[in-house]
């Protein structure tokens, strides 16, 4: 891409990177470390490799003690997170593709209403949603996550789609119109196809935003049997009574997992890039 | 400036969107409007708001000392953060954009504090870094620098409340990647034919190509950290002497903790305010510094 | 066209969704009556109220109970939101100073009577000052929960302090010292910031009565006030406590602080309930007397319910969510399987049945009754209000940062006391 890199300057980006890495994965060596510890130790020592190690946290922090073991939550995680990223991405390319790419009547404005309602913090949006939302029978379900995605209520990502579609040239649309097609074509086959990382954007953060989401889940969803892992992980967390740390690191850190292999293995539409496609002028 | 290339009306747009309009009006829409009629009640959240005409915004301006103090608290917050996230950011994509060996593996372990962001053990673990007898402290130790009160001290919270954020700078920096990617090859090609050095691509192409993205980034970090109080939250607690007890934390201490719901609310639409105000320069001045693909 | 029809089918669908979902919920009168109960707690918590529920369950076929439980994290807050959107459970379980928070917005919780519930099994003392609101009983509570003082018998050994000293405000600080003069970086008191303000209480009680009466006044006067300060200031000064800088960061986490851990701190004033967690693995506390001073009007230590089980006055079920209420805390059954999940029970049966079975722990039980033994009167409940006790921490806070000094603290305390006590 950028001009040849000469070997000095590469060495220093790699020094550079490699003691980022460290500064940046330290905590995950930490919990993995945690794992091993007891509360004693945890709290007590620093150093990343337990004294003395006890083991066992992994096995009972999956199985658990109460009625549910954490496979279900894992699996009450997917039920919530898939439904909602897919329609997230869905509705944040049209209504995206719709504020970039075409002019109508009360455009700006409408753009605007949609970046301020992000202005408004939550804290207060709370209670009058969750009685909207029990009005609506929704309550002790996904669907407070779930619909939302499917009617573009991420301002978020329909902002980012916008600002990726805005930074491709007008001229592919133009040749795709000169081709005959219709506007849902010149989205579908021109830029869609050099939007894959962005998409790709919006697969990750949705993922891991819902699956990480504390405070909505914990609003909404009341029956234990239907909790996530956001929930699960802090189920045993009490403020007078003993619990085992070593579980909740041991759980945190498999429930870090799926959005750890979700990344890395999307990785290639990061690394393929667009550069060469598409362009015809 | 900008010369839209459609000229004309196309409606067809109003169905693109159309999903978000039903949304609006359907999901937030109430909520919204019913939280700015909470600002003007007193409203404790069982029973019945009662109208207080403008009291909340009164009491606010004139007698609550706290106001202020994490008004202040949350500027400086989000001088310190915001900056230094993004071009933490943009430096790290721009050096990950390279072709370097093993560089899948590195993009996903920059990506993983981002990951851990809501994890339990994040609170725990900063602490344990941070403490008085913690690892920094431990390290500095080492080349002889005294023990610092990194998050007991008033003076210093602040700032290290505000490297949990920089720390998650993985989503600003995926995005940055996502821009580079999307830029063509034609471009450097045809500069390179021109002669342009490394930097002046990087200025004249690089740069402007990635404008996009860089709004994007800033418009939303500035929002979010207007709001954001999940660092403070979990580590520590406002404290020490309140230097870290963001607006966010004060409207949820107010909301959730004293039940005054109207009061919140009220708080809340000034924040609304701050932020509207700041992310319309930010998009006035943008202007001027942003090129998108769809200007001529 | 396709576009059109593609779009349009997406809006479709989103509606649909919208308002098909709208419609469930109402159908579900007829059959089993359904229960919620809801708590938070740790898994020694969880897995016998389980049980406990199974069993009535199994008594009871015409009764379904669900549990909805979690940890600590967020469960007010969800809490709240239940209630102020009808939600709530049958049953729950609230921490005590909620009770009066919340009876103070609205009738949430339903009144009980002697009819319901034998409420003799309880001391009538107890369900008056801890459990109503307004003279009507609001709830009922799982167990007894008193502040003890804990002290580190072996590290006291250690320093030369006699580890059976009897402790008064004086030689706390006239021997505590000993701990700080020889290692600087140990520490009579584990006290956090938190820890402070609750001695800071138990201070003024015993100097004044207490902090804020039932009256909704400010209960000590500027002097009373300094003299407490300046008593604390020595604390510092002399090196009782560790200074704020370190503790800071422990708040309300006092056992999570390695110096706490890893044994450079001997004391704290805790509660009973959570005194195992406390101890961090640390074999060698004893529980001591707190100190009082002479002429105390009060002793200032606090007994209140471990936490207290409340009938949600929204519910369709009442008279069944009693009947549950009634089973838990009066039938031998239920109060093995509870055990110890939320303290010492606080009826006679209950504790009568846990100690034929052996499963009371001496030490708590000692700790207990000590604590009961010493306890003062109940704070007013303008005293544990949160926002009052915001105030009293703020303060505390500027103090314990060298902000201000023991006269500005107590004038600045009473000022930000009476302007927050004429707002609720």
């Amino acid at each position: 891409m950028i001009k040849k890199t000469t070997p000095v300057s590469k060495i220093i980006s790699y020094i550079f990177l490699i003691v980022l890495a460290y500064i940046m994965i330290y905590p995950l060596l930490w919990m993995i470390g945690a794992a091993f510890k007891t509360n004693e130790e945890m709290f007590g020592t620093i150093g990343l490799l337990p004294k003395n190690p006890v083991f066992g946290a992994f096995a009972a922090g999956w199985t658990g003690t109460g009625q549910y073991g954490f496979s279900t939550f894992l699996y009450n995680t997917f039920l919530m997170v898939i439904p909602t990223v897919i329609f997230t991405v869905i509705s944040a390319t049209l209504v995206g593709y719709g504020f970039a790419r075409f002019n109508f009547p009360l455009k700006k404005l409408l753009f605007f209403i949609m970046i301020a309602t992000l202005m408004l913090p939550a804290t207060v949006i709370i209670i009058p949603r969750y009685i909207f939302f029990k009005k609506l029978g929704w309550l002790d379900t996904y669907l407070p996550f779930i619909v939302p995605a499917m009617l573009g209520s991420f301002p978020f990502f329909n902002f980012m789609m916008v600002q990726f579609f805005r930074g491709l040239p007008i001229e592919i649309d133009e040749s795709g119109k000169l081709d005959g097609c219709n506007s849902f074509v010149i989205l579908k086959d021109l830029l869609l196809p050099l939007c894959k990382s962005a998409i790709f954007s919006v697969i990750v953060f949705q993922f891991v935003w819902t699956w990480n989401d504390f405070f909505n889940v914990l609003i909404y969803i009341s029956s234990v049997a239907k909790y996530p892992v956001a929930l699960g992980l802090r189920m045993t967390m009490d403020i007078s009574t003993e619990f085992d740390w070593n579980q909740i690191m041991a759980m945190s850190l498999i429930s870090i997992l799926p959005p750890v292999i979700l990344f890395f293995a999307a990785q290639k539409y990061f690394v393929e890039g667009i550069a060469t496609t598409g362009m015809k002028t | 400036m900008l010369k839209r290339s459609y000229k004309n009306y196309t409606y067809i747009g109003y169905l693109y969107i159309l999903p978000w309009i039903i949304g609006f009006l359907l999901l937030q829409l109430v909520p919204l409007v019913n939280s700015l009629w909470y600002s003007f009640t007193q409203f404790q959240l069982l029973g019945d708001p009662k109208f207080l005409g403008l009291a909340n915004y009164k009491k606010i301006f004139t007698a609550d000392a706290t106001f202020l103090q994490s008004l202040k608290v949350t500027f400086y917050y989000v001088l310190i953060a915001v900056p230094l996230k993004i071009g933490f950011a943009l430096l790290v994509a721009i050096i990950l954009n390279q072709k370097i060996k093993g560089i899948n593996l590195f993009r996903t372990l920059y990506y993983i504090p981002s990951i851990l962001g809501g994890s339990v053990a994040i609170s725990v673990l900063w602490k344990y870094l941070f403490m008085n007898q913690g690892v920094v402290n431990n390290i500095i130790g080492v080349i002889g620098i005294p023990a610092i009160d990194w998050l007991g001290s008033p003076e210093l919270a602040l700032g290290t409340i505000s490297l949990v954020t920089v720390w998650q700078f993985g989503s600003s920096m995926l995005l940055f990647l996502a821009g580079l990617k999307q830029i063509p090859v034609s471009l450097y090609e045809a500069a390179r034919i021109d002669g342009a050095g490394r930097m002046r691509i990087f200025f004249q192409i690089t740069i402007p190509a990635l404008s996009p993205i860089v709004l994007f980034n800033l418009i939303m970090q500035m929002i979010n950290a207007f709001q954001d109080f999940t660092g403070a939250f979990v580590i520590t607690q406002g404290g020490p002497l309140k230097s870290t007890y963001l607006y966010g934390l004060m409207l949820y201490d107010q909301g959730f903790k004293f039940f005054k719901m109207g009061y919140a609310s009220a708080l809340s639409w000034i924040l609304f305010a701050i932020i509207l105000f700041f992310t319309s320069l930010t998009f006035r001045s943008s202007e001027s510094w942003v090129h998108y693909g769809d200007s001529i | 066209m396709k576009r059109m029809l593609i779009l349009l089918l997406i809006a479709f669908l989103a509606m649909g969704t919208v308002f098909a979902t709208g419609s469930k919920e109402v159908a579900k009168e007829d059959g089993p009556v359904t229960l919620r109960l809801s708590w938070w707690g740790g898994d020694s918590r969880h897995t016998p109220t389980l049980a406990a529920m199974d069993a009535y369950m199994a008594k009871n076929p015409n009764v379904k109970l669900e549990g909805e439980y979690g940890g600590w994290d967020g469960y007010y807050q969800k809490l709240v939101t239940q209630i102020a959107g009808g939600t709530a459970a049958d049953i729950i379980q609230i921490d005590q100073p909620w009770l009066a928070e919340l009876s103070s917005k609205g009738d949430v919780f339903t009144v009980i009577d002697d009819s319901m519930v034998d409420l003799s099994q309880f001391d009538a003392a107890f369900l008056k000052n801890y459990c109503s609101y307004d003279g009507k009983l609001m709830g009922l509570p799982t167990g007894t929960n008193v502040n003890t003082f804990v002290v580190d018998t072996k590290m006291l050994a250690d320093f030369g302090i006699d580890p059976n000293t009897k402790w008064t405000w004086e030689n706390i600080i006239s021997e505590g010292k000993k701990i700080n003069e020889q290692d600087p970086s140990s520490y009579f008191s584990g006290a956090t910031p938190d820890n402070l303000r609750a001695w800071l209480e138990i201070y003024i009680a015993q100097l004044a009565g207490a902090v804020v009466d039932d009256n909704k006044q400010v209960a000590f006067t500027e002097a009373q006030g300094t003299e407490a300060f300046t008593y604390f200031k020595r604390w510092f000064d002399e090196g009782i406590i560790a200074p704020f800088r370190q503790t800071s960061l422990f708040y309300q986490k006092f056992q999570e602080n390695p110096d706490w851990i890893n044994g450079k701190m001997a004391a704290a004033r805790i509660f009973v309930s959570s005194m195992e967690k406390d101890f961090a693995g640390r074999p060698n506390f004893e529980t001591r007397q707190f100190p009082v001073m002479d002429g105390a009007v009060n002793t200032g230590i606090l007994m209140r319910p471990s936490q207290i089980f409340v009938v949600n006055n929204n519910s369709k079920n009442k008279d069944e969510a009693i009947k549950l209420l009634a089973y838990l805390f009066t039938d031998a059954e239920a109060i093995e399987k509870l055990g110890l999940a939320r303290g010492i029970p606080s009826t006679a049966i209950g504790r009568s049945v846990l100690a034929e079975k052996g499963m009371i722990s001496e030490m708590v039980e000692k700790a207990t009754n000590e604590g009961i033994a010493q306890a003062g009167d109940p704070q007013s409940v303008y005293q544990m209000n949160s926002e009052v006790i915001q105030v009293m921490q703020d303060v505390i806070d500027e103090f314990g940062f060298g902000r201000l000094t023991p006269e500005e603290a107590s004038a600045k305390l009473i000022k930000n006391l009476e302007a927050t006590l004429a707002s609720l």
